[in-house]
């Protein structure tokens, strides 16, 4: 289990990161998420331990996750290749840092190459591939050594929806095999479709943690979708309530589960026929905006 | 310590196929193996041309009593032949001295018996006309005098016997010149060179973010040392191309050891032994590792590539005045400002080796010397090391003096 207790970071009397707490059982995926200059990076350096923290610990199975000797795959945001070296060379360097042994580390690299239909690159140079390639080289350094914990900074950067399809396979892949995923991304759809738990940070401060489906439930239904139909269209523009077509449906915004029950009861009583109604939760976006704005 | 070498033969491998090393190799190959070929070549072709090009020179005599032995000079001579035309052609040879047909008319008189000689030339003399003419005269007189005078030829040899002076040079700085100079300049290069390429290589990893990768696989210390010992590598592999060079052309003979020169500067190989191949391995080895170690912990510090050359600047400036004084060293090896630098550890490689060529250094200043430099390493490594694992992660658009002495503080 990883576990981030009162970890902060101050840059002189600025506060990066303040009294940051978070528990991640093996396994599963968190979403690190803020805007711009909310302390994700300084966080994740603090993980990596290419920062140390100014208070607080990182533990991984109960002991200093630089002591514990974690296996660990790091994903920068910014491309981190040497962009003169052979593809094969520099992803050699990289696996035999991991300890693994030359035959090991061929293996691997060939396995990543093919799966990432990029086998064709072996010997080129980083700097002569695009910047889609360069990420896939980037996610096979990350992956090469088969890691317990993936820390994801922007993974899916740079790539076509082609690429993107297939890292988002990859990961699955990975999660299923009980990896411990921490993943800091601003696509929201992204994190939604691969986080049991999220962190939102904001100046520094967490102002959403815990269970995704937890918080989304504590935020109840936010939308009322009602099919879409001319009669329910006129009532709610005579009773002056807001709404957007969504395909088959008419989607109202309602602040809490009662309010969308009155305006069903307030329909209903002035006899407008409903066919078919959905309550929605709030999507992550939407909290993310509330919560980080 | 496995991921030390990991580190190390990578870089050793990436240093020593980088297309820059390969073609800095070449041309130090080339330019190096060139030097004495075309030294070689010149002063084959100098002699060649001297041989078919010696100075025309006329010979008028107006006096019978002192007749020049013609084949006996042109035999002394090596830069002019001698001819003699009759008197009546003095002008018309003036003519061809103007129009470069001749390079010059010799003619010998007496006035009441005393030889006088006349050497005409358009714009340069021959030194060489002068002095063997002027010899050839004098035996003349000598012996016309001591004919008229009765003098014996026996006594008149005796008169000419020369008195020999034999010259015992105790320590004559100019042997040592040369060799000071090229070492010198070995060093200074080398320093400057090498220092560049491990503060380049750091700031690379760096703006690219590798270093990101890197530091949580592998201690930042690991890779300081693994760099420095593989630029330093790099380093031995291009003196040895240069001693491959210099063997290959010794071995063509186009090396006269006798008359080695380097810009003019005559290198005596025999002052060149294995103490001095050792001393200049030391120093050099020991030189290195401070100054590497400097340029790699100056370097960590610099996040952009064009922003390492106005931070290296002190570095730079130190290994130019050790180049500087030792060269200062080579003339006068015993000024307090040259005893002084050689303790100097950052100055100490350069001038002290200068001083122990010119025979100026005793086995104990020697050894003071090295233990200052060894000490001094030992300090750097840990100062050094204490900047480079702060520093590779410190990303600031300029460096400030102040910034790296907070990251020596920084545990």
């Amino acid at each position: 289990m990883l576990e981030i207790k009162e970890l902060t970071k101050k840059y002189g009397d600025f506060l990066a990161v303040d009294n940051l707490s978070i528990s991640l059982q093996k396994g599963r995926v968190l979403g690190l998420l803020g805007r711009n200059g909310a302390g994700k990076t300084t966080t994740i350096k603090m993980l990596l331990g290419l920062r140390t923290p100014t208070n607080g610990s990182i533990l991984w199975e109960g002991k200093s996750i630089q002591q514990a000797g974690v296996s660990l795959g790091y994903l920068p945001e910014e491309r981190g290749l040497f962009s003169k070296t052979k593809v094969i060379d520099q992803l050699r360097y990289f696996g035999k840092l991991e300890g693994m042994t030359s035959r090991e580390v061929d293996d691997a690299i060939h396995y990543w190459l093919n799966r990432l239909e990029i086998s064709h690159y072996l010997n080129k140079k980083a700097g002569e591939l695009s910047k889609g390639n360069q990420q896939k080289i980037q996610i096979i350094v990350t992956l090469l050594h088969n890691p317990e914990l993936i820390i994801l900074d922007e993974p899916f950067s740079g790539l076509d929806p082609v690429n993107a399809e297939l890292l988002t396979n990859i990961l699955i892949e990975e999660i299923e095999k009980g990896k411990t995923v921490i993943l800091s991304s601003h696509r929201m759809e992204q994190v939604e479709a691969f986080c049991q738990q999220i962190c939102i940070l904001k100046n520094g401060e967490v102002v959403a943690a815990g269970d995704l489906n937890q918080i989304k439930a504590e935020y109840g239904y936010r939308h009322l979708m009602i099919n879409d139909h001319l009669e329910i269209k006129k009532w709610l523009q005579n009773h002056d309530v807001l709404f957007e077509q969504a395909q088959q449906f008419l989607k109202v915004r309602v602040e809490n589960e009662a309010i969308a029950i009155q305006l069903l009861n307030d329909l209903s009583k002035d006899k407008v026929s409903i066919r078919e109604i959905k309550l929605l939760e709030p999507t992550l976006n939407e909290i993310f905006i509330e919560r980080a704005k | 310590m496995k991921k030390f070498w990991t580190v190390f033969l990578f870089h050793l491998r990436e240093g020593l196929l980088a297309k820059t090393t390969i073609i800095m190799s070449s041309l130090l190959f080339i330019l190096f193996f060139g030097f004495f070929g075309i030294q070689h070549f010149l002063q084959t072709k100098d002699q060649q041309q001297k041989h078919v090009d010696k100075d025309k020179i006329v010979y008028i005599s107006k006096t019978n009593l002192y007749p020049l032995d013609i084949e006996k000079v042109n035999a002394l001579s090596k830069t002019f032949t001698l001819k003699e035309e009759s008197a009546p052609k003095e002008d018309s040879i003036k003519k061809k001295i103007k129009d470069d047909k001749v390079d010059g008319l010799i003619v010998i008189s007496d006035v009441n018996s005393v030889p006088t000689v006349q050497y005409i030339y358009k714009k340069f003399s021959n030194n060489e006309i002068t002095s063997i003419t002027s010899a050839a005269l004098q035996q003349e007189y000598i012996t016309y005098i001591s004919k008229k005078e009765g003098i014996p030829q026996k006594v008149v040899a005796q008169l000419q016997n020369k008195v020999a002076i034999n010259e015992e040079v105790l320590k004559n700085p100019m042997t040592t010149f040369g060799i000071s100079y090229v070492f010198g300049i070995f060093l200074y290069m080398f320093l400057l060179l090498y220092g560049n390429m491990i503060a380049t290589g750091v700031v690379a990893e760096k703006s690219s973010r590798v270093m990101e990768i890197i530091i949580p696989k592998v201690k930042p210390i690991s890779t300081l040392y693994a760099r420095v010992l593989a630029v330093f590598c790099i380093a031995l592999y291009q003196l040895c191309i240069l001693a491959i060079a210099f063997l290959l052309a010794h071995q063509l003979g186009w090396i006269d050891t006798n008359k080695l020169s380097v810009f003019g500067m005559f290198v005596d190989l025999s002052s060149l032994n294995a103490t001095t191949i050792i001393t200049f391995i030391t120093y050099f080895l020991l030189g290195y590792l401070l100054y590497g170690m400097l340029y790699a912990g100056i370097g960590s510090v610099v996040s952009r590539t064009e922003d390492l050359q106005m931070t290296i600047m002190p570095l730079t400036m130190l290994v130019m005045a050790g180049f500087f004084i030792s060269i200062s060293a080579m003339a006068n090896p015993n000024t307090t400002l040259v005893k002084v630098s050689s303790y100097i550890p950052f100055l100490s490689p350069q001038v002290t080796f200068t001083r122990f060529v010119a025979g100026e250094t005793s086995s104990l200043e020697i050894g003071v010397t090295i233990l200052i430099l060894v000490v001094s390493i030992i300090m750097v490594a840990m100062l050094a090391g204490r900047v480079y694992v702060n520093g590779v992660m410190f990303y600031s658009e300029k460096v400030k003096w102040k910034d790296v002495l907070k990251l020596v503080k920084k545990h």
